[in-house]
C-alpha cells in the first residue's frame, strides 16, 4: 500500500528529510499523520482493473 | 587559549529548533520561539546517619526532564502537542481536545554560521507536551508556553536525552558521530 503525503501549510516541514512546501507532495509506504499535512491512500490501478474486468 | 566548542557563544541566530510527532512530519518551530528552557533530570541523593557517625548514601533515581518554549501563537500547531487529533477541511484545521497524547522529538541545533564548523545540539527523545497556556495582554499579543516532560531514560532503560557536539559538523562518518548518534537514536526511539 502507498501513500500519498501533501504539505497544507506555510511552515517549513519535512518528511524522511525531504523538505516541501505548501502544495507538495511525497510518496511514502506508510500512512503518516499530523498538523499540516493530508494523507491519502494511493489506489492501486492494476488491481482496480484486474477486480473490474473479474465483476 | 581558545575554546573551540564556545565561538563566543552560542545565540538565537544561531540555533534551529524543530518538532518532530512519531510517525509524522518534522516541523521547523524556530520562528515562533522567543524563549527555551530546560530544567528537571535532577540526581539525587540522600544520607542516611548511622551509629558512629557512619552515614550510608542512598542514590535516588533521576528525575524526568522539563522543556518548555515560549512562543507566538500564530496557528494551531501547538495545540497539536497535546492533543493529535487534527481535521482539515479546504483551508481550515481543527485541533479538538480528544486527541492522542503523541510523543515527539525535540531538536535545538546550535551551528556556527560563518566562521568554523561547530556544532551543538540537545535532542529530547519521547517527550510528551503536558501543559499549553496562552496569553493576550491588551499591550501586546497572543504567546504561549509550552511545556514538555520526558523520562531519563525509555522503559528498556536507554537514555532520551542527548547532548551532542562536535568541531566539524560535516563529518558524517560512522555509526558514532555528530550525524550518527542521531541517526542511531532515531532508529532506537522509532523516529
Amino acid at each position: 500500500m502507498r501513500y500519498k503525503i501533501t504539505c497544507l501549510t506555510n511552515r517549513n516541514i519535512s518528511i524522511k528529510g525531504k523538505g516541501l512546501t505548501k502544495g507538495e507532495s511525497i510518496i511514502l509506504d506508510k500512512p503518516i499523520d499530523g498538523y499540516g499535512i493530508k494523507c491519502e491512500k494511493i489506489e492501486d490501478k492494476k488491481k482496480n482493473k484486474l477486480k473490474k474486468e473479474e465483476e | 587559549m581558545t575554546d573551540e566548542f564556545k565561538p563566543g557563544g552560542w545565540f538565537p541566530d544561531d540555533c534551529v529548533i524543530t518538532l518532530e510527532k512519531k510517525g509524522g512530519a518534522t516541523t521547523t518551530v524556530t520562528t515562533d520561539v522567543t524563549n527555551f528552557a530546560e530544567s528537571g533530570g535532577e540526581r539525587d541523593v540522600e544520607s542516611a546517619a548511622h551509629f558512629g557517625g557512619a552515614k550510608v548514601t542512598i542514590k535516588k533515581p533521576q528525575g524526568d526532564f522539563e522543556v518548555s518554549f515560549d512562543i507566538g501563537v500564530n496557528d494551531t500547531f501547538w495545540a497539536d502537542v497535546l492533543s493529535g487529533s487534527i481535521t482539515t477541511a479546504g483551508s481550515a484545521t481543527k485541533v479538538s481536545s480528544d486527541g492522542t497524547h503523541d510523543d515527539f522529538k525535540i531538536k535545538l541545533e546550535w551551528r556556527e554560521s560563518t566562521i568554523g564548523s561547530s556544532g551543538y545540539k540537545l535532542i529530547y527523545y519521547n517527550a510528551n507536551g503536558v501543559s499549553y497556556e496562552k496569553s493576550n495582554p491588551v499591550d501586546s499579543y497572543l504567546t504561549g508556553t509550552v511545556n514538555f516532560k520526558l523520562a531519563s531514560k525509555d522503559n528498556i532503560g536507554s537514555g532520551q536525552k542527548f547532548e551532542i557536539e562536535c568541531t566539524d559538523f560535516s563529518d558524517t562518518g560512522g555509526s558514532g558521530s555528530y550525524v550518527g548518534w542521531e541517526t542511531l537514536g532515531d532508529t532506537l526511539f522509532g523516529f
